[in-house]
């Protein structure tokens, strides 16, 4: 545990010395100034004692210059009684010019005062006015005052009895002293309250200056502290010294490190010219490497695209052929109608013409035996040709006829929906249709023992490419069919939500592996034997939906079957890749 | 040759600057304020006397002062007079009297001069008029105001003032003087104090060994502390304590004296103008020292 040593943090602290060394000044300052004021206050009081006694004293000598003059003692009594009446006041004398006491007088009662009694003292003072002039003095416990009393000479003009006369100053002549012993107990009162009353003002004025420079120093100090304290952050604990010290080292610090930027600053700017030179040849060798390496990869991009085209002309040829294998299913059905019904309906016609050739016959015989005879061979005709069910044979065969032509017309108008040449635009296509259209383009042969179950919700038309949607279809029917391997139940489920149409294909198939499921949707990914299949399938089918801004979802368990769940915009405008076949 | 030399005499005389010259120099011994005011009344009764045309007319810018008291000494001021060659010497004060008492050849009237006798004894170019004021006018001045009073104290000197106690009991023998001479300043205290209880009256006198201006504190404090009005015959003594001043009338002196100098002007000799005792007078009462010392005044003041 660390200790708290007081005198060293102190010592430490440049705020706590800088308030120490600014209390102690300002105590120094108080304590000089508290004894300036109380010697000035002390002087200033005493030089008023002095004036007011010398005043009393000027006073004395005025109110007795007659009295001295004419050397009547009655007079010297009131003027001198009066004097005494001074609360101060303990002795009054008058002397005549060569010192001798003329008159005398003492506050009853007061002790103090034996000044003007003693001989030798008063030698001192007359010596000491006749050769300094000095007017006053001081013992332990009085002021001692003297006057000169004079007289002024009538040395005037008689016109001056008559008149004021100015500007002459009168002959006047020393005739006497007035002298007044003063006690000096009110004036020690009067310093002792000076003391008191100093000291009390300056022991505020100390108390409050304090407290001001601990507040002045702490706010003014606050920055320096919080500098202070980064710096002790910063250096830590440990650092050597007092707070300046410490600010010493930091500054020094920032100084070298200042020192050392700037230095390296200049090294960088003088070299920067140099480094970009040689970055910027650096970067042309590189973009000559990355141009070239374009170039290779322009190259392989178009072998790439080459080849992928090639593939996707494989795909197509495959496709075509699944298609076409289909197609000729479909159509040797048709053709089959016709075909079939062919052979009857031209020996149908060889009877009618046979028939049509005796009535031709009868109508040049003039003869009635021929006639007869014809006849009856018309008649033996007919019943070899069965001629009574020779038109309803007729119609039938039409009908198969007009069945086949029926079936080829809408094969060849679904071929001519799935495979559209030329430019296509987007289009309001229903759905369903597009559906139903691409169903019977998928290989018959896997049909066989598939259900196809068609829920289909309402769904208003969608603005689509509908080849390449019917494509999409069509593929994910075709590897329906193949994970079921010719049996099971195909749902086809449609339905709209908000401003989507969503179409599920919903097989009973093998289904798909949980580890590569994920990646049914990448170009050239199969799980069917070599030569089944390319893998661009569902890789085109996504980027198909990807272009009508759609999407299509799949959710697969092995040995159960698979979803998937194709949602389409309603509304949009598709703009055909160049790279779909 | 005759011709151009007096051509030329007069062109000199032409350009040449005129010479200050005065009819009358006013000599001041200082410059108090009852000087100014008695030349100025002198100038202004002069310049009604005189005629403004003629051969005895006088132009009032040729009046000219001169203060010895700025000038001291008296032959700068005898310079300045003969300077000036005025026809008449306006004295003021005893000090101007003395600076121009030598001046034979030129008229001399003197005013607010105190015992001129001495000075002027053997010159018969000199007139003036007396600043004494009669015993008798400033005593019958005080019985009409004071009727009640008797006994007059007086403290003098013998030397300066033996005359006018002489010329007091002569003028007015129903009064009781008492008289106590003073040989210095020092006594009058204590001759004051042998005064009470027996004087009704402190007379002052223009003397300068009893009435020197220190010792005066002694007679009003007399006056206030035995209540005795004081009669003194100056004005300045009013504000001093002295309860009635019988004392002489400025203006009356200065038109006295302008009716001198305009007989010597008007071309009579000084000796046919023989010297004056001043005619007009005044008395002022002191109310608030008379209010203080219950003195029942029974006449108005007069002039």
């Amino acid at each position: 545990m660390k200790r708290w040593r007081p005198f060293q943090a102190i010592r430490g602290s440049f705020i706590a010395k800088t308030s120490i060394t600014l209390i102690a000044g300002i105590l120094v300052l108080a304590v000089l100034f508290d004894l300036l004021l109380i010697r000035l206050q002390q002087r200033a009081y005493e030089l008023e004692n002095i004036k007011h006694g010398l005043f009393l004293g000027r006073l004395l000598a005025q109110s007795v210059r007659i009295a001295v003059y004419t050397e009547n003692e009655r007079d010297f009594v009131m003027p001198v009684d009066a004097i005494l009446e001074h609360k101060d006041v303990i002795e009054a004398a008058i002397f005549s010019n060569e010192g001798v006491m003329l008159f005398s007088r003492k506050k009853q009662g007061n002790s103090l005062s034996q000044v003007l009694d003693n001989p030798e003292h008063l030698a001192r003072i007359f010596k000491s006015i006749k050769e300094s002039g000095e007017m006053h003095w001081q013992t332990q416990n009085s002021f001692i005052f003297w006057w000169p009393i004079y007289f002024n000479l009538a040395t005037g003009s008689d016109e001056s009895l008559f008149f004021e006369v100015d500007g002459k100053p009168p002959v006047r002549e020393l005739i006497g002293y007035a002298a007044l012993v003063i006690s000096k107990q009110s004036f020690t009162a009067g310093v002792r309250h000076i003391l008191v009353s100093t000291g009390v003002i300056v022991g505020c004025f100390l108390v409050a200056g304090i407290a001001m420079s601990f507040f002045v120093v702490r706010k003014m100090f606050r920055p320096l502290n919080n500098i202070l304290h980064k710096v002790r952050e910063h250096t830590g604990e440990a650092g050597e010294g007092d707070d300046l010290s410490r600010l010493s080292q930091s500054y020094g610090g920032m100084i070298r490190e200042l020192g050392q930027s700037f230095a390296t600053i200049k090294e960088l700017k003088d070299g920067l010219e140099v480094k970009v030179a040689e970055r910027t040849k650096d970067l042309s060798s590189r973009q000559l490497q990355l141009e070239s390496a374009n170039l290779k990869l322009s190259k392989t991009l178009a072998k790439l695209q080459e080849a992928q085209q090639q593939l996707v002309q494989s795909e197509k040829m495959a496709a075509m052929g699944q298609m076409v294998a289909g197609v000729t299913h479909e159509i040797n059905n048709s053709v089959n109608f016709i075909s079939g019904a062919l052979p009857s309906v031209k020996r149908l016609l060889e009877n009618l013409k046979k028939l049509l050739a005796g009535y031709k016959r009868l109508e040049e015989v003039r003869d009635i035996d021929d006639r007869d005879r014809n006849i009856a061979e018309i008649r033996s005709l007919k019943n070899d040709i069965e001629f009574a069910e020779l038109f309803g044979t007729f119609d039938h065969l039409l009908a198969n006829i007009e069945e086949g032509t029926t079936r080829t017309i809408r094969i060849i108008k679904d071929l001519n929906v799935f495979a559209r040449q030329g430019p296509e635009k987007s289009q309001q296509a229903d759905i369903h249709d597009v559906i139903d259209s691409t169903i019977p383009f998928i290989d018959g042969k896997l049909l066989k023992g598939v259900e196809i179950r068609k829920e289909f919700g309402d769904i208003e038309p969608v603005t689509c490419l509908a080849s390449r949607i019917s494509q999409v279809f069509l593929n994910i029917m075709q590897n329906a069919v193949h994970a079921m391997k010719g049996e099971g139940t195909l749902t086809i489920r449609s339905w709209q939500e908000d401003d989507q149409a969503h179409v599920s294909f919903t097989d009973t198939g093998c289904g798909i592996q949980e580890d590569v499921i994920n990646r049914i949707f990448d170009p050239f990914f199969t799980t069917k034997e070599v030569g089944e299949g390319s893998g661009l399938g569902l890789g085109i089918s996504y980027d198909i939906i990807r272009q009508h801004n759609g999407s299509i979802n799949v959710a697969s368990k092995v040995g159960q079957g698979t979803v998937f769940e194709v949602i389409l915009p309603l509304s949009q405008t598709v703009v055909p890749a160049e790279m779909e076949g | 040759m005759k011709k151009t030399l007096v051509l030329i005499m007069l062109i000199l005389l032409a350009g040449a600057r005129t010479a200050q010259a005065c009819e009358i120099v006013a000599v001041k011994s200082g410059n108090q304020t009852p000087m100014e005011q008695v030349v100025r009344t002198f100038y202004d009764e002069l310049h009604h006397l005189m005629p403004d045309h003629g051969v005895k007319s006088i132009e009032p810018h040729l009046f000219c002062e001169i203060d010895i008291s700025e000038n001291p000494g008296k032959s700068a001021a005898k310079q300045q007079i003969r300077e000036a060659r005025p026809n008449l010497i306006l004295a003021l004060g005893r000090d101007a009297l003395l600076a121009v008492r030598d001046i034979r050849d030129i008229p001399i009237i003197y005013l607010l001069v105190v015992a001129p006798e001495i000075i002027i004894e053997g010159r018969d170019n000199i007139t003036g008029i007396n600043l004494e004021i009669p015993p008798k006018l400033q005593f019958d001045e005080l019985t009409r105001l004071l009727p009640q009073v008797r006994r007059i104290g007086v403290i003098y000197n013998t030397a300066h003032s033996a005359m006018n106690i002489q010329k007091a009991r002569l003028a007015r023998p129903d009064l009781q003087f008492v008289a106590l001479n003073a040989q210095s300043t020092k006594e009058v205290p204590a001759l004051l104090e042998e005064l009470r209880g027996k004087v009704d009256l402190i007379w002052l006198l223009p003397d300068l060994t009893a009435t020197n201006p220190e010792i005066l504190e002694s007679y009003f404090l007399f006056s206030f502390r035995n209540k005795v009005p004081v009669l003194a015959f100056a004005e300045k003594y009013l504000k001093s304590g002295a309860a009635i001043v019988v004392t002489f009338d400025l203006e009356s002196m200065a038109g006295q004296a302008a009716g001198m100098a305009a007989r010597i002007i008007g071309g009579a000799p000084v000796s046919a103008v023989p010297r004056m005792d001043i005619s007009g007078m005044k008395t002022i009462i002191n109310p608030a020292v008379t209010r203080k010392l219950q003195l029942a005044i029974t006449g108005e003041t007069s002039r």
